[in-house]
C-alpha cells in the first residue's frame, strides 16, 4: 500500500525542494529591493558601482578602455587553438562558447563550474589541466564570459544536486574566521555600508561578472580568488580554488541569481 | 676541616641544583612541545572541517621558531596562544552547524 504512494510522495518532497531554491531567489530579490528601494534590483550586477555614483562615474570612464580587453583577445585565440588530437573547445561548448549563463552545472555528483568544464574538456581530449588561476585559465574565461555577455543565467538545481546546493548555502550564512563574519554580514546585514574607503556590495548579482580586472590585482582573476580574499578578510584560512565548498558557495549564488544578466569579464577597484 | 666540610657540601649542593634544573628545562622543552603537537592537531581538524583561523597557523610557526631557538618560555606562549585559537576555531564549526539557519532569508 505504502509503495504504491512512494512516487507521489517523492514527487510532492522534489517540488517542495525546488521550491525553496526558487523562495531563496525571491526572498534575495525581495530583501535588496527593499534594503535599496531606489535602485532596480537588476542593476545590482554592477555590484559597488550600482550603489555609490561618485564610484560609477570612475568606473565607466575605466570602462571606456577596459583593462580586461587583452584577455579576451587572447582567450579568443587560445579558444580557437586546435588539440593536439585535431578537436578543440568547440567540441565541448556549443555557440562559440556562449555557455557560461548554464554553469555552474550538476553533474556526475559534483558541481561542474565553468573552469572545472575547461579542464574536463582538455582532459577529455588529452591536454594537460590548467591550474585554476594561471593566466590561460583566465583568458580562456575572459573569452567565455564575453562570448556569453547578455546571456540571462539559466542554471537548473535537479534533485540531486540540492544538497550541494544547501551546503553552499550553508557556507554563505556560516560564520568564519577569528572576526567571527559569514558572508551574510557584509553582504546583507551592513551592505551599502562603509568599510574604510570600501563600500559593500549585494550578494545578488555577485557572480555575473568574472572573471573580473581588479586594480589591486593588477590581473584578471576568478571569483574562487575572491572568496579565498574574502575568507582573509576576516581571519579564516583560504581555501583551494575550485575546492568543493567554493564550486557549491558559487553554485548557490548563481542559483539565486537565475534571470540576471551575465556581464563578464568586468572591471572591479 | 670545616672548610673541607664547607666545599663538599656545596659541590654537592651544586650538584643537585644543577640536575634538578636540567631536568625542569627538559620538562619545560617536552611540555612546549607536546602543546605545539596538540595546537597542530586541533588546528588539522579545523582544517579539515575548512574552518581553520589565519593567526593559528602564525602561532604555531612561532611557537616552532621559538622552540628551535631555545626561548622554551616564548615557544610555551605562543603554543598557547595556537591552541586557544584552534579550539575557539572548532567551537565555531560545531556552533554555526545550527546557527547558521537563523540566518538564512525568509520570504
Amino acid at each position: 500500500m505504502f509503495v504504491r504512494f512512494l512516487p507521489v510522495l517523492f514527487m510532492i518532497l522534489s517540488s517542495a525542494s525546488m521550491a525553496d531554491v526558487e523562495a531563496d531567489r525571491e526572498a534575495f530579490r525581495a530583501f535588496y529591493a527593499k534594503r535599496f528601494s531606489s535602485i532596480p534590483v537588476e542593476a545590482h550586477v554592477d555590484g559597488v558601482y550600482a550603489l555609490d555614483e561618485a564610484k560609477r562615474a570612475q568606473w565607466l570612464e575605466m570602462e571606456e578602455f577596459p583593462p580586461y580587453e587583452f584577455s579576451v583577445d587572447d582567450g579568443e585565440a587560445l579558444y580557437d587553438e586546435p588539440f593536439t588530437d585535431g578537436s578543440g573547445y568547440g567540441d565541448c561548448f556549443a555557440d562559440g562558447g556562449a555557455v557560461k549563463h548554464l554553469y555552474p552545472r550538476f553533474e556526475g555528483g559534483e558541481v561542474v563550474t565553468m573552469e572545472v568544464a575547461v579542464n574536463q574538456c582538455r582532459v577529455q581530449h588529452g591536454m594537460e589541466s590548467l591550474a585554476y588561476d594561471s593566466e590561460e585559465m583566465m583568458q580562456l574565461t575572459s573569452y567565455i564570459a564575453y562570448a556569453s555577455r547578455d546571456q540571462l543565467i539559466d542554471i537548473k538545481v535537479p534533485e540531486d544536486a540540492l544538497p550541494a546546493y544547501e551546503r553552499g548555502k550553508q557556507f554563505y550564512y556560516s560564520r568564519r574566521g577569528q572576526l567571527n563574519f559569514s558572508c551574510s554580514h557584509c553582504h546583507m546585514q551592513i551592505v551599502g555600508s562603509q568599510l574604510r574607503a570600501e563600500v559593500l556590495s549585494a550578494s545578488y548579482g555577485h557572480v555575473t561578472h568574472w572573471p573580473t580586472y581588479r586594480l589591486k590585482w593588477q590581473e584578471v582573476g576568478s571569483l574562487h580568488r575572491r572568496f579565498a580574499e574574502c575568507n582573509g578578510q576576516v581571519g579564516a584560512e583560504a581555501l583551494p580554488l575550485q575546492s568543493q565548498p567554493y564550486r557549491e558557495l558559487e553554485y548557490f549564488l548563481t542559483a539565486i541569481a537565475r534571470g540576471l544578466l551575465l556581464n563578464g569579464p568586468a572591471s572591479r577597484k | 676541616m670545616k672548610k673541607v666540610m664547607l666545599t663538599i657540601l656545596l659541590g654537592l649542593s651544586y650538584t643537585v641544583l644543577a640536575d634538578s634544573a636540567s631536568k625542569i628545562d627538559s620538562a619545560s622543552k617536552i611540555d612546549s612541545a607536546s602543546i605545539i603537537d596538540r595546537a597542530e592537531k586541533l588546528n588539522a581538524e579545523a582544517r579539515a572541517r575548512h574552518n581553520a583561523w589565519v593567526p593559528t597557523q602564525r602561532f604555531i610557526d612561532q611557537a616552532n621558531s621559538a622552540l628551535s631557538s631555545g626561548d622554551e618560555e616564548g615557544a610555551k606562549a605562543a603554543a598557547d596562544k595556537a591552541v586557544f585559537l584552534a579550539e575557539a576555531s572548532l567551537k565555531q564549526a560545531d556552533v554555526e552547524q545550527k546557527t547558521w539557519k537563523q540566518r538564512q532569508l525568509v520570504k
